[in-house]
Order: C-alpha cells, then sequence, then structure tokens
C-alpha cells in the first residue's frame, strides 16, 4: 500500500503529464500566499468561489480581495432560480474558478466532483482557469477504491445530480490532430493539495 | 445523412484519387493507431479487462429486455422520463413534441451517433429549429454540410486550411492559420448558444440498470456545457448501451479511452443522476431518456450476427483497418464505417442494400485484434457475404470467379497453374486490375523453386 505522500506525487506526475499544474500547501498561510500570486498572474480578474462548508470555512473572500479582482457574488437565496433568470450572463464572464474536489484517483490524475458538494456544474466548466483545492486525505489509489464509496451513498443520489470525473483541462485535436487546450472548458487547470 | 451505401465502389474510388484525403487519412490513422497500441502496451490488465467487457456484453445481451425495465425503474427513480422508440420516426417525433409543447427555437447538441443514425439534424431543421452541433470535429463538419466520417474524429478528413476557410465564408471571422485560433473561433461562438437554448441532446456512453446512471464519456466540455444549461436535456440511446451495474462501468470506462484515442481517461466523464436540483445552481429542469430499437431487436434476435451489438462506438476498428485507412469514413455512404460500419450495415439497411460494404475488407483481422470488446468482426464479415451471396447479391462473374477459384485451391496443378494465369491476366488487361499494384518478376513459386531446388 502507497502512503498518502506517495499517492500524492504519483497524482502530481499523472496532472503534470496531462498539463495540469500541480501545487503543495502545507499550512493556510502557504496557501493564501500561492492562490494570490496564482491570481496575481491575471491582469484584473473576474473570480467565482464555490461555497462548500471547508472552502467557505477558509474565508477566502477576506483573504483574496484586492481592488482590482472581481468576485462575483450570487444570491444566497434562490440561488438556482437567480442564476437561470438574470446571472447566467454574469455567471459566464468568470474567467476562475475556485472549488473543491470531493476525491482525486492517483493512477490517472482524475479530479472527482459531486455536485452536491459544489453546489452544481458550472465552477468547474464555464470559466478559462478552473483552480482546484484537493485536501491531501481526499486522494484514491484508483477508480477501483472509489466506486465501493459511491456505493455506500444510498444508490449515489446523495451526491447529487452529477459526478463529474476532471482527468485534465479541456482538450481537443479535431483540427489535424493539433492538440488544443480550453476546447469549450477551462483552458488551465491548477490542483492545489492541501496538507494542512 | 444520405443513405449511399449504394455507390459504395464509385465512393471508394473517388476517395483512392483523392490526395489530400490520402494524406489526412495516413496522418491520423498512423497516429491514433499508435497511441492506442502504447496505452495497451503499458497497460497489461487490459488484455483481461477486454475478455471481462465481451462477458459482460454478452450477458447483457442475453438478458436485454430485464435490463432495460431494470434501467427504467431506476431512471424513473431519479426523476428522469423516460421513452421507448421502436424507430427513428418515433425518436424524431418525441423530440419534436417537446420542442413544439416548449416552444424551444434553439437546440445545442453534444456529439452522437445515434441521433446522426436517426437524422435528427434535418428533421429539427426543417421545423425551423436552430441545431448546433457542438463538438468541435461535429461543428465543423455541420459548417461543410458534411457528415461526420470517423466516430471520434468527425473532421479527420478535413485540413486546417480548409477549415480556416469554411470560418471565414460561414461565420464571417477573420482567416485564422493555426488549429488554436480556429479552435477559439468555435468556443466563443458556440458559448452564448448554451446559454440560450432551450434544449439540450446528447448521446449516451454507459446506462446502467442498477441505479439509473447516464454516463457520457467526452474531451471538450460541450457534452458538459450541452447537458447543464439547457432547461431540458434529452439523451439519445441505443437500447444496447445498458450494463448492469457500476462494477461493469469501471471495466468499460478503463479500456474506452484508451481504445478510442490511447489516454487513460478522457477528460470528462459525467455520470448523470437526474436533473438538476433545487440546491444546486445548474442541471436541466427536465431530464428524458429515449431508448432506441431501431432495428437491434432484430439483429438481436440473430444469434450468429448477436456479437455486432457489443460495440462502444470508440473507433478503434475504423483507424486499424487498411481499407478505411485509404477509402476514409464517407465511401462507405452511411453514419458507421469501417469494419463495424460494414458489420452494421447490411442488417439495419438490409443485405442488399449494402451489399459492397461486407466485401470491402481484407479479412486480416486487425480490427478484432484491436476491438476493446472483442467483436470478432472478420467472423461477422465473412457471414454477411455468405448471407449476401445466398440472396442474389452476386454477380455472374463474381459467383464463376469464386468457382473457378474453389476448385483451383482443392487441386495441386490448379493451385500452382493460377497464379502463372492471373499474371497473364493482369499483363493483358491491365484495365480491370486495380492501379498502383506492381507486378513482380516472377510468382512466389517460381521464386521459392529457385531459392530451394531440392
Amino acid at each position: 500500500m502507497k502512503t498518502r505522500i506517495e499517492l500524492l506525487e504519483q497524482l502530481e506526475e499523472e496532472l503534470t503529464a496531462l498539463r495540469c499544474r500541480a501545487y503543495r500547501a502545507y499550512s493556510k498561510e502557504e496557501f493564501l500566499s500561492l492562490l494570490n500570486s496564482l491570481l496575481d498572474t491575471f491582469p484584473s480578474p473576474k473570480i467565482a468561489l464555490e461555497n462548500r462548508p471547508w472552502i467557505q470555512s477558509l474565508d477566502l473572500d477576506a483573504h483574496i480581495m484586492k481592488e482590482n479582482r472581481h468576485l462575483l457574488h450570487l444570491p444566497s437565496k434562490e440561488r438556482r432560480k437567480a442564476l437561470r433568470e438574470n446571472n447566467w450572463e454574469a455567471a459566464h464572464t468568470v474567467q476562475i474558478g475556485i472549488g473543491g474536489a470531493d476525491y482525486a484517483l492517483a493512477d490517472t490524475g482524475t479530479l472527482v466532483l459531486f455536485s452536491s458538494s459544489s453546489g452544481g456544474r458550472w465552477i468547474s466548466l464555464t470559466p478559462t482557469v478552473h483552480i482546484c483545492l484537493l485536501p491531501i486525505e481526499r486522494i484514491l489509489p484508483s477508480l477501483d477504491d472509489l466506486f465501493p464509496l459511491l456505493a455506500q451513498e444510498e444508490n449515489g443520489t446523495a451526491l447529487g445530480s452529477a459526478i463529474t470525473f476532471i482527468t485534465g483541462p479541456s482538450r481537443t485535436a479535431d483540427i489535424e490532430l493539433t492538440l488544443v487546450m480550453g476546447a469549450h472548458g477551462p483552458k488551465e487547470l491548477h490542483v492545489i493539495t492541501l496538507l494542512f | 445523412m444520405k443513405t449511399k451505401t449504394e455507390q459504395f465502389k464509385t465512393l471508394a474510388e473517388k476517395a483512392l484519387g483523392n490526395e489530400a484525403l490520402q494524406e489526412a487519412l495516413a496522418r491520423a490513422c498512423g497516429h491514433i493507431g499508435r497511441m492506442r497500441s502504447n496505452a495497451f502496451q503499458n497497460f497489461p490488465e487490459g488484455e483481461t479487462l477486454r475478455d471481462q467487457a465481451h462477458r459482460i456484453k454478452t450477458g447483457v445481451m442475453d438478458n436485454l429486455e430485464v435490463y432495460l425495465q431494470r434501467l427504467e425503474t431506476s431512471a424513473r427513480r431519479l426523476g428522469i422520463k423516460v421513452h421507448r422508440s421502436p424507430d427513428a420516426a418515433d425518436a424524431r417525433q418525441y423530440i419534436l413534441g417537446l420542442i413544439r409543447s416548449r416552444n424551444i427555437s434553439l437546440v445545442v447538441k453534444g456529439k452522437s451517433m445515434t441521433t446522426e443514425e436517426i437524422g435528427l439534424n434535418p428533421e429539427l431543421i426543417k421545423n425551423q429549429v436552430e441545431v448546433w452541433e457542438t463538438d468541435l470535429g461535429e461543428f465543423i463538419v455541420q459548417l461543410a454540410e458534411e457528415s461526420p466520417s470517423h466516430i471520434i474524429a468527425p473532421a479527420i478528413h478535413k485540413s486546417q486550411k480548409e477549415i480556416a476557410e469554411l470560418f471565414a465564408k460561414k461565420l464571417g471571422v477573420p482567416w485564422h492559420d493555426n488549429a488554436e485560433d480556429l479552435t477559439m473561433v468555435a468556443r466563443k461562438f458556440l458559448r452564448e448558444k448554451y446559454f440560450r437554448a432551450g434544449m439540450g441532446i446528447s448521446g449516451i456512453n454507459f446506462a446502467v440498470a442498477e441505479n439509473g446512471t447516464l454516463v457520457i464519456v467526452e474531451n471538450e466540455g460541450n457534452g458538459r456545457l450541452s447537458t447543464t444549461f439547457p432547461p431540458i436535456h434529452v439523451a439519445v440511446m441505443g437500447i444496447e448501451k445498458v450494463i448492469p451495474g457500476m462494477k461493469d462501468l469501471a471495466v468499460f470506462l478503463k479500456i474506452l479511452a484508451r481504445s478510442a484515442t490511447g489516454q487513460k481517461f478522457s477528460t470528462y466523464m459525467s455520470f448523470l443522476q437526474g436533473p438538476g436540483r433545487t440546491d444546486e445552481d445548474d442541471g436541466p429542469e427536465e431530464l428524458h431518456l429515449i431508448l432506441l430499437d431501431n432495428g437491434r431487436s432484430k439483429i438481436l434476435a440473430d444469434p450468429e450476427l448477436k456479437p455486432s451489438l457489443y460495440c462502444l462506438r470508440c473507433g478503434a476498428c475504423l483507424t486499424a483497418c487498411p481499407v478505411y485507412r485509404r477509402i476514409g469514413g464517407h465511401a462507405y455512404g452511411w453514419v458507421y464505417s469501417g469494419p463495424i460500419g460494414a458489420t452494421l450495415a447490411p442488417q439495419y439497411l438490409g443485405l442488399l442494400r449494402a451489399k459492397d460494404l461486407p466485401m470491402a475488407s481484407t479479412l486480416c483481422g486487425t480490427c478484432a485484434s484491436v476491438c476493446p470488446v472483442r467483436i470478432p468482426l472478420p467472423d461477422l464479415l465473412l457471414k454477411l457475404r455468405q448471407r449476401i451471396q445466398e440472396q442474389g447479391g452476386m454477380t455472374y462473374y463474381e459467383k464463376a470467379f469464386i468457382k473457378v477459384w474453389s476448385v483451383a485451391q482443392n487441386h495441386p496443378s490448379g493451385y500452382r497453374v493460377l497464379p502463372v494465369l492471373a499474371r497473364k491476366g493482369m499483363k493483358l488487361f491491365p484495365g480491370l486490375f486495380p492501379k498502383g499494384i506492381p507486378l513482380s518478376e516472377e510468382t512466389f513459386h517460381q521464386w521459392w523453386h529457385d531459392e530451394n531446388p531440392d
């Protein structure tokens, strides 16, 4: 059996081969400075944050807000209705989506997201850049280790309307087999593993 | 697309003379084939998984109705509306009915060979519905008013220059001469469509009977966008795509992407478990699942040809086939091409209508050697040839040739004399034989005899 760090190393190797960027944060301070320096590479980014509990507890709003950055604020009540009725345009101009992963699979470099915990599907989909936060204890060796866990969740229905497996940034090779990233989904995928 | 299987010989000949196509096919098939074989070389358990996949499919086909009913029940439990379509017309009608009752004017489509099969787009356009294919390759093919020429690389036959011209002409954008810029043009053009569309239509790679999960596998993200933002998602699947449980799904997922593109997993695998929930930002309000028969039950009832329904639509047999590699997908004149297309076409369209397709194979077996579910394609093609012959699908000359051939093969003297006669014939009537095959100086028998005088 591989140790956590060995699994992380394997995951990072796969992610790099898939043209993702992998980072480690050993403390909250390190995480925040890493995230901020990553966000600094974009001139005046429009950012959307996922609101799963452990991300909320990091209090990112306060820590990443700077005057040149715009954070998309969505109504807390009837979000779904509000988004559908008037905010999709706004949501679709978001350049950077910051969210979490429910699991990661080390042997394939895959992130697994439950729509119940991410509150929907768009943050990992419509922005040009997807920054994914991954607690180290959520790394599993492979798909075979994940499926029994899914089954425990009462037919999987507690996991939301979609379980999304993400293996690298959106890609296509439909024009003369030239590999292009960001066909329709994110062009960049940054994975920050949290070791604190 | 318009079915043109009767014109196979003409179309194939045209393809052979098309230099640009020859170049594109050689490059694409070579590349994709290498990716596949590398993927399996580094994956020793792959061979066992392929055996397992074959066994799972055999089990499903032997009890298809049981699994379909189980799927219906569990999908309904998830809030999915299930509809059974006996044929293409019924499926088109069901979709059109939804469109009319909800006043939908714009539809986006994720990649789906099944909707190509039922001729959905022409029907929607005829009814004044704006419809956009969102997979880049499918989008290119739609703009060019063509049909996909490969299951997983629909625009494999088009050069970058042709695509640049097409985008400039049809979308009114400046000329871009690199793949990245062209991809971004499509991305930008299609992005707003997902948010404006009243319906998203997709195919399905797998449907899990035990819990109703619908699985969509893709690389671009257009499938996710088409099934997340429009208020209604309609998934169209052939009934053979049902699998018993999640354990089986794991087997297929591990071999599907490796067979198709040589990736361990495709970029996105979406497990859809019902419409979007009230506590989620997005996801459709309604999810409809169409279980399409369209001739599949008939194949199922044929014990000899049943394995043609095991197909996962990965495209590996196309890319590997020496015939497909030379003539490309359009020559087959139908939605599915290559060895699997040649196997399915006579069964779906009628033996005589597609009688040339099973003949367009060297029976070399490469297709079977790469098929992730081990469909015995050469055996199936041989059986189809036999049935076509029985139905009178061979010309007098073809029958005469086969008769002479079998007599000669059964007698040593005939076996010796036939190559000599054939060489004479090729010299006397060069017009009757395919061009570009050089004639050697001597027959194999002569060469063998010279090398081994004893």
